[in-house]
């Protein structure tokens, strides 16, 4: 690959999340849908490290995602929308905590202790919602689209990996390939496009339920 | 999966979209089944292009259809509930309280009647006013004339005042212009003669 070749550029801020949100405020439910599909999986494992049982991670990451929309009014944009959308998934989850301390019918086997809570620096280890039927199938989707990726041509292979794995904005990645705009947007829709046909079975599966 | 024509644009948009390069509200309200698994392993492919190293495989990608489905189901329902009250009015027929005598047949005729009879009876007493139109009141109004002899002389008096005085006359025996026995008459006399 030629991409370490590419010298550097200044990282620009691109947020589409900020368009959807703002989508979604005046009333497009749509593209708040557009925001839980992209973030489902990280809020879930993030509750997954402070809740143990499996059933109560996904009603604390409904509720998470309830609560963030009641109040996505009041998101000014000053921030991520994913950091806002922690901190209430961290609220949320540690009011349901406090709750099930107040009920004695509750198995102390839904907490984790104090350590594991939203901190814990292992970004992507297992949490309890993660079956090892999905843990496997998530090994072989990481491998397809790795191998999807070599297997790209090389400009198409060069345009995505400096989107994606770089942070390039569209105008830099022009300049760095010294091509049109419109011809990275083609090329890196193009690679998505071979790796998404590749993959898309698998995710299909995973989810248990085709969209 | 083959796309069609409309499906590799709006796919393209999508790829656009999760780069944050394209903007258009046309996007989110075409969204159907096919572009929210576009959109999703789009997620995917870039979530496990960014994982550092083994970590890569470790992580679930993709999100769960189920779970954003029934979550938009009740954020649906949500919005239903939150909505404002609709201003439109509602007609209740107010019920009816049933007359004791709706059922018979009998006692509507005879109130159609009735009505019918007092109506008849106002618009027959317009057209026959007693005396006729003032036309006719004007051309029979010729009262009888009497000439009657008074202690001013004789003089020209309607006949029906005249009946009228003759009746007062009758019934005003204690009248104060007959004498009568208790009343004193009196006078003033003026310590001047002819002078009151």
């Amino acid at each position: 690959m030629t991409e370490e070749s590419v010298p550097p550029l200044v990282e620009k801020p691109i947020d589409s999340d900020a368009w959807l949100v703002e989508r979604a405020v005046a009333g497009d439910q749509k593209a708040f849908e557009l925001l839980v599909i992209k973030y489902q999986r990280r809020i879930q494992r993030l509750i997954g490290r402070m809740v143990r049982d499996v059933d109560l991670v996904e009603d604390i990451a409904q509720e998470t995602f309830i609560r963030a929309y009641r109040a996505l009014a009041q998101f000014r944009g000053d921030a991520q929308f994913y950091t806002w959308l922690y901190r209430i998934a961290v609220n949320t989850a540690k009011k349901a905590l406090m709750d099930l301390k107040r009920n004695p019918t509750v198995s102390e086997n839904s907490f984790k202790s104090d350590d594991d809570d939203e901190t814990s620096p292992i970004e992507n280890e297992l949490t309890s919602s993660e079956t090892p039927d999905a843990v496997l199938a998530s090994k072989e989707i990481a491998q397809i689209i790795n191998a999807a990726l070599e297997a790209l041509p090389k400009e198409l292979r060069q345009a995505i990996t400096l989107r994606e794995i770089e942070g390039l904005s569209y105008e830099e990645i022009a300049e760095a390939m010294s091509c049109p705009i419109g011809t990275v947007r083609s090329r890196i829709f193009r690679a998505r496009e071979a790796i998404s046909q590749k993959v898309k079975p698998l995710l299909e599966n995973q989810s248990g339920k085709r969209w | 999966m083959t796309h069609t024509q409309a499906n590799v644009s709006s796919a393209e948009s999508l790829s656009a979209l999760v780069d944050g390069d394209f903007e258009s509200p046309v996007l989110t309200s075409a969204l159907d089944d096919k572009m929210r698994a576009v959109w999703n392993s789009y997620q995917a492919i870039g979530d496990v292009l960014r994982a550092p190293g083994a970590a890569a495989s470790k992580a679930v990608y993709g999100a769960d259809a189920v779970f954003v489905q029934r979550l938009m189901q009740r954020l649906e329902n949500e919005k239903i509930e939150n909505s404002p009250p609709r201003l439109t009015a509602v007609f209740v027929a107010k019920p009816h309280a049933a007359a004791a005598n709706d059922a018979t047949f009998r006692w509507k005729l005879v109130a159609g009647f009735a009505s019918f009879g007092a109506m008849a009876a106002v618009a027959l007493s317009l057209v026959s006013v007693p005396g006729g139109t003032p036309e006719q009141l004007a051309k029979n109004g010729a009262a009888t004339e009497l000439m009657v002899t008074s202690p001013q002389g004789p003089m020209v008096r309607d006949a029906r005042l005249e009946e009228l005085l003759s009746a007062h006359k009758q019934l005003g025996g204690t009248s104060l212009q007959a004498p009568s026995g208790f009343l004193r008459n009196a006078g003033f006399e003026s310590t001047n003669n002819g002078q009151r």
